[in-house]
């Protein structure tokens, strides 16, 4: 039986293999590259996240998740204003508890396809909203943004209990057209980990490790 | 397609050793990874050929765009992105020959073949003005032109070899440029 | 580190645009982008447009692909347009001067001095 391996990505060697499977995944599927700077969603050049989980069977990467720490996607690309944020938290009466300018997205989650369909997924979603991974050594945990097809967030969020606060409808570019469709319009949500995400995901602690049926 | 073929004149050992040589080994994700890598490594290489030329200037653009072209090219075709890339170089004396070595799937290796056959035999000038139209409307980075450019403009002598793998559907291509080192201190 | 700062530098008036530096991105659909204006501006524009890349050093075949279609639009619009150019870079005089082809009121204007 094979056991996945989940880390949080520190050292330089462990970022750039998750970036690697990140850009690899991205460009065959959907052709897209990625930058740190010269970015442009209209023509197919995505920003590299700034922190990533890293899923190994031995010496491979098999999983890779990213998370943007600083200009997240939604507000970038997607509209999203710290207004939008304070109103979801008054609606919950947690302003005082968070602070909207301390926003991160989950983002760019990928498995290597001949590890698809073995439940690894959804297990490295799940550790990506673990306070291990996005609070990075904060005292407050922050406001997790997310941008995506509404399939993955019926497939995803509601599937492990995560609530996902529908925030915007995110704009047409095309980047997104491969896998964005009128049926399956993309959404900016918001996510208050401290009411919106179980406890046992939550405190999920990493790093951690799934063990793998054979097939 | 599962035999071999060749475009242009393929000269396999060249009849004196070069000067000059230098052989680089790519992992196109590297290059995927960080775009401007391509053009990076092509302003080096050339760089590192043109220094010892009468007209430095001169030679870097002409050795610069056409390294960049074949870089480009080798990497964005390359089917496992993971599999080495080879960009070599040699200097004969009055013959440059400038060399990428990769492999493409199946259906890119098809296409590139048919172009290539049009390259072979259609009028240069006109197949540039034809790619350019044709790919007016769409958004395929395959146009060819670079390749056109390089025999158009840069007065180069273009081989490709197309050779099966053993295993699966992917091929072995190596495109090679010769240019005339004198054209090139002189362009 | 960040050493992806932009090498290249597009201006825009409403009679032009001058292109410097180098210009290499991925695909011709990465350029659309930094074309875009251009494209507006030739609508807009009621002379000869005028696209000035004597100061840009390089361009990769994504580049022309997308600078021809630039020349279609001004043919579609029936704009006379004019793109200037550097006798000392190699690929400008060699390639660009192709393109006339293209469109019956384009001037290629390749240059003895390079732009300042």
């Amino acid at each position: 039986m094979k056991s996945v391996e989940l880390r949080v990505a520190v050292r330089n060697g462990d970022v750039m293999r998750a970036q690697y499977l990140i850009v690899d995944m991205y460009h065959q599927n959907y052709g897209i590259l990625f930058s740190n700077d010269i970015v442009d969603l209209n023509s197919g050049i995505e920003p590299y996240p700034q922190s990533y989980l890293l899923g190994t069977v031995g010496s491979e990467v098999v999983a890779a998740c990213g998370l943007y720490t600083r200009d997240t996607y939604c507000e970038r690309y997607g509209e999203v204003t710290k207004d939008d944020l304070q109103q979801q938290l008054a609606s919950e009466g947690l302003e005082a508890r968070y602070d909207v300018r301390r926003t991160v997205e989950v983002t760019k989650l990928v498995i290597r396809s001949d590890y698809n369909g073995r439940g690894l997924g959804r297990w490295l979603f799940q550790a990506a909203h673990s306070a291990a991974f996005v609070m990075r050594g904060d005292e407050k945990p922050p406001l997790i943004l997310c941008c995506a097809t509404r399939s993955i967030f019926a497939a995803m969020h509601e599937a492990s209990g995560i609530r996902a606060r529908p925030l915007r409808k995110f704009p047409d570019y095309p980047v997104h057209e491969r896998y964005r469709s009128a049926d399956n319009p993309m959404d900016s949500r918001l996510i208050i980990p401290t009411v919106d995400i179980p406890p046992a995901i939550w405190n999920k602690p990493l790093p951690c490790a799934l063990t793998l049926e054979e097939r | 397609m599962s035999i071999s073929r060749i475009h242009g004149v393929f000269d396999g050992a060249a009849v004196e050793p070069p000067l000059s040589k230098f052989e680089v080994k790519f992992t196109p994700l590297d290059l995927i990874a960080h775009w401007k890598r391509c053009g990076m490594t092509a302003d080096f290489l050339a760089y590192f050929i043109a220094y010892a030329f009468e007209n430095p200037k001169a030679a870097l653009n002409t050795l610069s765009t056409v390294i960049n072209e074949l870089l480009e090219n080798a990497v964005k075709f390359s089917a496992n992105k993971r599999e080495p890339v080879v960009l070599s170089f040699d200097h004969f004396g009055d013959t440059i020959r400038i060399e990428t070595c990769n492999t493409c799937s199946g259906a890119i290796t098809q296409r590139f073949d048919s172009f290539l056959q049009r390259l072979g035999s259609e009028d240069i000038e006109d197949l540039f003005i034809a790619q350019i139209e044709q790919n007016a409307a769409t958004n395929r980075s395959e146009s060819g032109l670079g390749l056109i450019t390089m025999v158009k403009d840069h007065n180069s002598n273009l081989a490709v070899s197309i050779r099966p793998l053993e295993v699966g559907d992917a091929h072995e291509v190596r495109v090679r440029v010769t240019l005339n080192a004198n054209e090139v201190d002189q362009s | 580190m960040n050493m992806e700062d932009a090498d290249h530098r597009i201006e825009n008036t409403a009679a032009g645009c001058t292109m410097t530096g180098v210009l290499r991105l991925a695909t011709p659909g990465a350029y659309e982008r930094i074309f875009n204006p251009i494209h507006d501006a030739m609508i807009a524009c009621k002379t000869t447009y005028v696209v000035d890349i004597r100061g840009l050093n390089f361009m990769n075949s994504s580049g022309i692909t997308a600078l021809s279609r630039l020349v279609l639009a001004a043919r579609k619009l029936d704009l006379p347009l004019r793109i200037l150019g550097a006798e000392s870079i190699a690929w400008q005089r060699k390639t660009i001067t192709s393109l006339r082809r293209l469109h019956t009121l384009l001037t290629v204007d390749i240059q003895d001095t390079p732009a300042s």
